[in-house]
């Protein structure tokens, strides 16, 4: 369910991906990148929650952190049961 | 349905509105105390920005620099993923966050930009208008019996005060410029920014590329309706970066070969010394950025 609305919330940041992110310099200091990381976030937790966990990563990809490897299902926000989407991504 | 717009800019306004305020009261500073015109009072308030703003930039290339003493370890990695650029960025990000450097930017001052050139943008159609113009602007904005009310936005500086929003050849820093004016600033920002990505950029993808270059052709419709005094801060933040990235880019020895860099990517003599100074164990090494990484290899992991 919603599914679709999902994918509209996130079509912003997919317009960003494609078409201004290759023209500036690679700004992200985390593996996935923090749009990355927001769009599959809205897809497993939903709009709200999924723009709570992108925005929060946006703070932490500060000149400050050490930035690295930080998958979706390694936040500490929400809990996982929450997760109402049926692709579920590799937990590495 | 306009009213919709005007909401959603109601919104945006009221939250920005201390962003605003601070804004206002640096301008109104530079121009009243320390007496420079509107023009250069933007173009100083720009700077006050990028001067906040230098830390955050230098300690950014501080970690690029420390990154130079674990090329060794870095080459190990990329040898060991070599068919899997998926499973490279990942071991390469734990690398760097075990290490506690990375060569990246971060994605947080891009975005501290856009509150900052929202409120530029508002300020400069009405509230700084009124301290520019004087505040026959906003009876005129608001109308009265002889003259039909016209919104502040499109109130130009020379009906009520001539030459106060004056800049160089801009005549009204507080509207959008027409005619030459407005070529010359969009061919000055078309310029600056293109000089700026392609100092700042590390991309050997051809797409990439061609969207760095287009990119600055496409806000030109975008920002042609803007307030002249947003165009002369953009393209003095643009020229602040070329600027800083010149002397961040020759003092690590990283200045690309048509700016007068070393084509073999080997650290001049001022970058070897500036880090040994700074990082105490870094030798010569070779400073080809770990950003190399980044290029196209062929994927043939299967990792969603």
């Amino acid at each position: 369910m919603g599914t679709s609305i999902r994918r509209a919330a996130s079509l912003p940041i997919v317009a960003y991906q494609r078409f201004v992110s290759p023209a500036i310099p690679r700004r992200c200091k985390y593996e996935p990148t923090c749009s990355a990381y927001a769009a599959q976030s809205i897809a497993e937790y939903g709009i709200l929650r999924g723009l709570v966990l992108g925005a929060w990563r946006l703070l932490r990809c500060n000149p400050f952190s050490h930035g690295g490897f930080d998958p979706v299902s390694d936040q500490t926000l929400f809990d996982r049961h929450h997760v109402s989407s049926n692709d579920s991504h590799a937990t590495d | 349905m306009p009213f919709i717009t005007a909401g959603i800019e109601n919104i945006f306004e009221s939250i920005l509105s201390p962003l605003i305020a601070v804004f206002q009261a640096i301008l109104i500073f530079f121009h009243d105390t320390v007496g420079i015109g509107w023009g250069l009072a933007i173009i100083a308030l720009t700077m006050v920005v990028r001067i906040v703003l230098l830390p955050l930039t230098i300690k950014q290339f501080r970690s690029m620099q420390a990154l130079q003493t674990l090329s060794p370890q870095i080459k190990d990695l990329q040898a060991k993923y070599k068919g899997d650029k998926q499973r490279l960025n990942q071991e390469m990000m734990k690398f760097y966050q075990e290490n506690k450097v990375n060569p990246f930017g971060s994605c947080l001052p891009l975005i501290a930009q856009i509150p900052v050139f929202i409120s530029l943008f508002y300020m400069l159609r009405a509230p700084l208008k009124v301290d520019i113009c004087g505040p026959e602007s906003a009876i005129l904005a608001v109308g009265n019996a002889a003259t039909p009310p016209t919104g502040l936005d499109t109130t130009y500086c020379q009906a009520v005060d001539p030459g106060s929003a004056q800049f160089l050849f801009i005549p009204d820093l507080t509207a959008p410029s027409v005619g030459w004016v407005l070529i010359l600033l969009l061919v000055l920002y078309v310029a600056s920014q293109l000089l700026s990505s392609l100092l700042m950029s590390v991309t050997s993808d051809r797409n990439q590329k061609i969207i760095m270059i287009a990119l600055p052709f496409v806000f030109v419709f975008f920002i042609k309706g803007f307030p002249a005094g947003l165009m002369v801060y953009w393209i003095t933040t643009n020229f602040w970066t070329v600027g800083q990235q010149y002397f961040l880019k020759r003092a690590t020895g990283q200045l690309p070969p048509w700016l007068g860099g070393n084509p073999d990517g080997l650290p001049s003599a001022p970058a070897a010394v500036a880090a040994t100074a700074g990082g105490g164990s870094s030798k010569s090494q070779p400073s080809s950025p770990p950003p190399a990484a980044r290029k196209k290899k062929k994927r043939s992991g299967k990792r969603s």
